[in-house]
């Protein structure tokens, strides 16, 4: 009970810091201003608009036209894609560390700590709580975003999507990938701008990290459906060539002999469909492409398997909010008269934008949660159990 | 950590502070404090700059982790968590977040002691009351001065009803009229059958409301009783002539006429004489109005608390104060103090 009515009072007091910091009731504002904006999106069978303005140039027009894809499909994707995926992830995300930077540093001042840490109170439990209360800031702000989300989904759409709730602890989730940052290097510095800059280049590590493996693994991909591709031509050949040469041999007909082959010939059979060679020589050159991507890629997935993973966290809002069936009609829609993003201009062997696409969302959905959250948070864990550590230790 | 079970509200053996990193230059805080603090009274602790109190109240309140410690708090082993329970703490600059009012700090306070909130509210107003602030009890902290703030943190420092109460530095800021204030809250708390440790700069403040008191130096209690066992052997009457009077004289006939030499003040004109024993001062009276000389005043003296500081802080090898800071040579013994002696 003691824990308890220690509990709320340190979160009931995060509260009240929060309300009095202007960061706070900024981005509230900013998020009423995007959802504002959220709102005044017009999406209907016949196209989307803007304040009465279609933007018939986007590629969904045509998908919403054709009916492959409904409406509220739409406000769901602009929902998880812009609502969350660009203004909270990076936005509010970026306004979040600006705003709770200070809360260690200012925590473990001289004045404040004492006061704190003269009640029975451990101080591991101490630290959690004063952690956890950190993350308040990001919560309220995504419930607020999401809550107005829901209404205007709901009304402007017409499906009322509870699933859309699950916007906050994602994200949260995401963001508390961050604050263990902020927590760990504002207790070892008890410096505001210290913990501010150590987590901007945190989060531009793991950005990085993210966006290298992400592009590996888009290659890697294309790369693996090209040798698909063009071994299934080089079969196809291999069978047309077969016969070719079976029907020579039938109608008496003979093979050069083998110093009489072109350069590069290997056998009859390239001889009888020199086309045969030429696939031959792409699918060799694709699977020496993919040797050698494959264990800059692995190593990246090694790298990221101990690395809060903070893309795909986000991604989990998109796999829960849209059905598969549904993911599968935007990238259908998103990829028509598209070209793949990672093929070489002119490359016919490699896979269509479409195929592409609809292989690369397979592989990551493929990754499951325990990737995603498990080795997320138990990277978070880890900080967080050195920060008790250090925080119980320490002299102030 | 041992822990001694004892029945004063404070009672630490051997307690030992060294900062230092690892390979780092290391300064030896505390050597070997030992203190007893029964409950009930008012405890004073004393020193200069750098004498080791504040990080002895700390190591009390568990905000430092001491190298050694061997005692308890309130029947608690000192310096855990456990022993905090019925603790109340000023720490030396209360630093409160502004966006808060007093009331809230105090309530906040309470709440993180674990009380309930039906009691916590009653308390606050009450407490408010006490220390002169129920008129800004609602206004935010931004806005107060420095004594009110220190009064607010002694608020939020009995709000939980406490049985033991430290106050790190109590009048820091604090003006002349919120000092009697102060005082007179600290007598009311001993009146209440608290124990009340005090660690102030203010020498006057603690001879005012102490019960005992304890002088620091160096890191190691040099001193420790109530004014009396201190100065015992310090204490005399004094003797003032007026300007016109013989002081030779007057000399040659109090020692004539006691049993020890008396002192001569010339400044001040007056005569000391080194006895507390009325008694032995009627005969070297007698003796000088026989010799018709006039007496402005007879009174009893002893050294004030002030004078037992500046002796504690003096080096006798040369007569100069002692360096502020602790000793960052590790081992040597405190100047002018036996080692071991705490």
């Amino acid at each position: 009970m003691i824990a308890l009515r220690q509990t709320i009072a340190i979160f009931l007091d995060a509260y009240r810091e929060l309300a009095a910091g202007k960061i706070f009731w900024i981005s509230l504002g900013l998020s009423g201003v995007v959802v504002g904006v959220f709102a005044l999106i017009g999406v209907s069978e016949t196209g989307i608009s803007i304040v009465g303005f279609d933007l018939d140039f986007l590629p969904l027009t045509y998908a919403l036209r054709s009916g492959l894809i409904t409406p509220d499909i739409v406000y769901k994707t602009i929902f998880v894609n812009l609502g969350i995926g660009l203004w909270l992830t990076w936005a509010a995300s970026i306004l979040g560390v600006v705003t709770t930077a200070g809360i260690f540093p200012t925590f473990l001042s001289a004045g404040v700590i004492d006061s704190h840490l003269a009640r029975p109170m451990g101080r591991a439990r101490l630290f959690l709580t004063k952690y956890t209360t950190g993350l308040l800031f990001m919560t309220s702000q995504v419930f607020v975003f999401t809550f107005a989300s829901f209404l205007v989904i709901g009304i402007r759409g017409g499906a009322w999507e509870p699933r859309l709730f699950l916007a906050v602890p994602i994200v949260v989730c995401f963001f508390s990938y961050l604050y263990a940052f902020l927590a760990i290097v504002g207790i070892l510095t008890r410096s505001t701008i210290a913990a501010m800059i150590a987590t901007f280049i945190a989060w531009f590590a793991l950005f990085l990290v993210n966006t290298t493996e992400s592009a590996l693994l888009a290659y890697r991909v294309n790369a693996e459906l090209t040798i698909e591709r063009v071994a299934e031509r080089v079969t196809a050949a291999e069978e047309y060539a077969g016969e070719s040469l079976a029907q020579i041999r039938d109608n008496g007909g003979e093979i050069p002999p083998r110093d009489e082959w072109p350069d590069g010939t290997t056998d009859e059979l390239e001889v009888t469909f020199p086309q045969l060679g030429e696939r031959r020589r792409a699918l060799a050159d694709a699977k020496k492409r993919l040797a050698q991507l494959t264990p800059w890629h692995d190593a990246s997935v090694l790298a990221r398997g101990v690395l809060p993973k903070t893309k795909e966290t986000i991604d989990l809002l998109r796999t829960s909010v849209l059905s598969e069936e549904d993911r599968q009609r935007v990238i259908d829609a998103g990829s028509r008269d598209q070209r793949n993003p990672v093929a070489s201009f002119g490359d016919e062997d490699a896979p269509s934008a479409g195929e592409f696409n609809t292989e690369l969302e397979a592989r990551l959905t493929q990754r499951g949660l325990w990737w995603t959250l498990g080795t997320s948070l138990s990277f978070e864990a880890a900080l967080l159990v050195f920060g008790a550590w250090r925080f119980s230790r320490r002299d102030f | 950590m041992l822990l001694i079970v004892s029945d004063a509200a404070i009672d630490i053996t051997g307690v030992e502070k060294r900062y230092g990193r690892l390979f780092g230059k290391k300064v030896d805080a505390l050597r070997g404090v030992s203190m007893r603090v029964d409950r009930g009274e008012v405890f004073g602790l004393l020193g200069p700059n750098g004498a080791g109190k504040s990080t002895l109240v700390k190591i009390l309140m568990t905000v430092v982790r001491p190298t050694k410690c061997r005692g308890s708090v309130l029947g608690q082993r000192a310096g855990t968590v456990r022993s905090l329970a019925r603790v109340g703490y000023l720490p030396e600059h209360p630093n409160f977040p502004r966006y808060l009012t007093g009331r809230q700090i105090v309530e906040y306070s309470g709440a993180l002691s674990g009380m309930p909130r039906k009691r916590r509210r009653a308390r606050v107003g009450e407490l408010l009351e006490l220390v002169g602030m129920s008129d800004w009890g609602g206004s935010k902290v931004g806005g107060y001065s420095k004594g009110m703030r220190q009064r607010v943190g002694i608020a939020q420092a009995l709000v939980h009803d406490p049985e033991l109460v430290l106050l790190d530095e109590p009048t820091d800021g604090v003006d002349p009229v919120g000092r009697r204030d102060i005082r007179d809250i600290t007598k009311r708390l001993k009146d209440e059958g608290r124990t009340v440790f005090i660690n102030s700069h203010l020498l006057s403040e603690l001879e005012a409301v102490c019960d005992r008191v304890a002088i620091m130096v160096k890191g190691r209690v040099v001193q420790q009783g109530t004014i009396d066992e201190l100065t015992e052997g310090q204490r005399g009457y004094e003797i003032e002539l007026p300007a016109t009077a013989d002081l030779d004289l007057a000399r040659s006939v109090v020692d004539a006429a006691s049993p020890e030499p008396c002192t001569l003040d010339n400044a001040r004109r007056t005569l000391v004489l080194p006895t507390e024993d009325a008694e032995v001062v009627q005969p070297a009276i007698d003796a000088l109005r026989a010799r018709r000389l006039v007496l402005r005043s007879v009174r009893p003296v002893r050294p004030s608390l002030e004078d037992l500081f500046m002796t504690a802080v003096t080096d006798p090898e040369t007569g100069r104060p002692l360096a502020p800071g602790a000793d960052r040579k590790p081992g040597q013994p405190n100047p002018g103090q036996p080692e071991g002696d705490t």
